[in-house]
């Protein structure tokens, strides 16, 4: 086991190089010069050409890149070219704003969905299960941008019962982590409650049942933790685009986050702030993968780490 | 004395395409107090619905239509559900045919034989745990200590079928459903599990049920046997007689088909045909068409169960013209 998660941990180092290069060549490759954004389009070209040899754009890529993960790996970032701060310090800032957003987006989108799931399953083509996939339907048809603008509009605005945006306290998370969870729900209901459906129609189901197990017994100690394991594997995937999908709801709702920060870094050219955000954004995904693959082995005794 | 368990009249029905149809129709038989019952037929002729009917765990899409299931002279047909558990697992238990699938693959295995303590006897967890290792080695698994801390993928079928047997025994049950135990595992291990199960019943004075489509297993089992053919029973009496005097012609069928050693014939003797389907169940004897002796009677009308001897009944119109003459 611990074997295991140091290869595993041996492998996200090598993702990490591979997409610090990648992002790296992109985020010069674009036709733009960084330094030209920095001085705006009407300086005069010699300023352009000091400012790239301030920041050494001036340095063949290959030397810059070297240059860029020698200073990585002293956990050095860089500064900023736009807001003239270290690149570490923007993302301290910033990163507990969006762990705590993500988080309960996440939640909700559990304790929505996985109650769906199992419904769905134990009243299978009845009437609550067809109200459960209509709901899923919608969920999953609507746009993250239009359930944030509806919510803020009839619970923020009309209803006055939440802040319509903003970054603060908890009240300013629940808007933000509803429209995700709504959206999102509906994948793990579905999931779940396929998984349920085959669970709950195995041999060992009806053993339980012989036994004189209760359909609460039979559901939540036996079926329960064998349909969930899909539902694991998609909630690790789940957690890698909830970064992508809070860029969106931060934007949507002014949140303050990881997200806002990279969106700003992309059109000001902030090549230290992309690179940043996207290798810590890369390093948490690996991270959250790893610590998925060892779950299973927990839930599920028949699989073994060697 | 009444019997522990008596079906009468039982009628079982699932829905298909074209509506509910009879999967098992008008079943009776009882079972007494210490006796082992074969229910003896070919797949899909109605042992398995017959045995899920008394235990109640049919699948959604199937009912019990008509009859009456007495349980110590206690209606089982239309018991709430809350009752019928206090029942399952309790006073009845049942192993099933497939032990490789039969336990859930998250749940330790002394758990999984604690749990009916549990919930019918309000045991806590230590000492149910300590009851189930004491049934691990009342079933013959070494290492009983070891094997309750163990997942059941770590176990062969055979210890695995030894493990639901544990698990049906906890209870100390007054009838064991055994629904083609021993069908899924090899030959020695089959004659260990029935070895076993011989030795419960004897130490325990429970009834068995004992579901199987081997009359090698019912010869060596049973004290009564009910042939079954498309859910209908069609020769019921003791081993005894039915192996001296085999009266239904598909019972004859089906002796006759077992390969004897000083034998030396080329081929297998087989019933030709297959069981019909209940979609289209034919209106006479059910065994007409695949009927060696069948005659127009037989295609026109369905005899009802005629007395042989005393205690020996087949479903058959040559009772009736000939005595037992086939």
């Amino acid at each position: 086991m611990i074997s295991y998660i140091i290869r595993r941990l041996g492998g996200a180092v090598i993702v990490l190089l591979g997409i610090s290069i990648i992002t790296f060549v992109i985020a010069f490759l674009v036709p733009a010069n960084p330094a030209r954004a920095i001085v705006g389009p009407h300086a005069p070209e010699a300023l352009v050409l000091q400012v790239d040899k301030q920041l050494g754009l001036d340095q063949p890529l290959p030397i810059r890149y070297v240059n860029y993960m020698n200073n990585l790996v002293h956990g050095n970032l860089g500064m900023s070219y736009v807001l003239d701060q270290p690149v570490t310090n923007l993302i301290e800032q910033r990163v507990g704003a969006t762990a705590q957003l993500a988080l309960a987006a996440w939640v909700l989108e559990l304790v929505i969905g996985i109650p769906l799931g199992i419904i769905s399953a134990v009243y299978d083509r009845k009437i609550i299960d067809h109200i459960a996939s209509l709901l899923a339907l919608i969920g999953i048809s609507l746009p993250v941008f239009f359930v944030g603008l509806e919510l803020m509009y009839w619970i923020g605005f009309r209803l006055n019962w939440l802040p319509v945006g903003g970054t603060g306290g908890f009240n300013y998370i629940i808007l933000p982590g509803l429209t995700y969870a709504i959206t999102g729900a509906a994948y793990y209901s579905r999931l779940l409650k396929a998984s349920m459906l085959d669970v709950l129609s195995s041999d060992y189901i009806r053993t339980a049942k012989a036994k004189g197990a209760s359909p609460a017994r039979v559901i939540f100690a036996h079926a329960l933790r064998n349909g969930i394991i899909p539902a694991l594997t998609y909630g690790g995937i789940d957690i890698a685009a909830l970064f992508g999908g809070v860029v969106v709801i931060e934007d949507v709702f002014g949140y303050s986050g990881l997200g806002q920060l990279a969106v700003q870094a992309i059109s000001n050219l902030d090549v230290p702030v992309i690179m940043g955000t996207v290798l810590f954004a890369t390093a948490f995904v690996v991270l959250v993968n790893v610590v998925v693959d060892v779950l299973y082995g927990i839930v599920d005794p028949r699989i073994t780490y060697s | 004395m009444s019997a522990l368990l008596e079906v009468s009249g039982l009628t079982t029905s699932f829905l298909t395409a074209s509506g509910y149809l009879p999967a098992i129709e008008d079943v009776n038989f009882a079972i007494e107090k210490g006796e082992t019952l074969g229910i003896v037929g070919e797949s899909g002729c109605g042992k398995s619905v017959t045995s899920l009917s008394i235990m109640q765990l049919l699948s959604s899409n199937g009912k019990i239509q008509k009859g009456s299931i007495l349980f110590e002279g206690k209606q089982l047909v239309g018991l709430k559900d809350t009752s019928m558990r206090k029942i399952r697992g309790n006073d009845i238990a049942m192993i099933f045919q497939e032990p490789m699938t039969s336990l859930n693959p998250v749940h330790k295995i002394g758990k999984q034989i604690g749990e009916s303590l549990r919930i019918h006897r309000g045991l806590n967890k230590e000492q149910s745990k300590q009851k189930a290792v004491d049934l691990l080695k009342l079933v013959g698994i070494p290492r009983a200590e070891d094997i309750a801390d163990e997942y059941p993928h770590r176990l062969s079928g055979g210890m695995r079928q030894r493990v639901m047997i544990a698990i049906a025994m906890a209870c100390d049950p007054k009838l064991l459903i055994a629904d083609e135990p021993t069908t899924a595992l090899d030959v020695t291990i089959q004659a260990q599990i029935l070895d076993l199960m011989r030795k419960l019943k004897a130490e325990r004075e429970m009834s068995i049920m004992l579901i199987t489509h081997d009359l090698g297993v019912v010869a060596e089992m049973c004290d009564r046997v009910v042939v079954m053919y498309a859910g209908k029973v069609v020769e019921q009496g003791a081993v005894r007689d039915i192996f001296r005097k085999p009266t239904h012609p598909y019972t004859i069928g089906l002796l006759s088909s077992i390969p004897r050693l000083e034998d030396r014939q080329q081929r297998l003797s087989s019933i030709p045909g297959n069981v019909p389907s209940i979609e289209v169940m034919p209106a006479g004897c059910r065994f007409a068409s695949r009927c060696p002796h069948a005659t127009q009677r037989c295609a026109d009308d369905e005899p009802s169960l005629l007395s042989v001897t005393d205690n020996h009944q087949a479903r058959c119109w040559l009772v009736d013209e000939k005595g037992v003459a086939v």
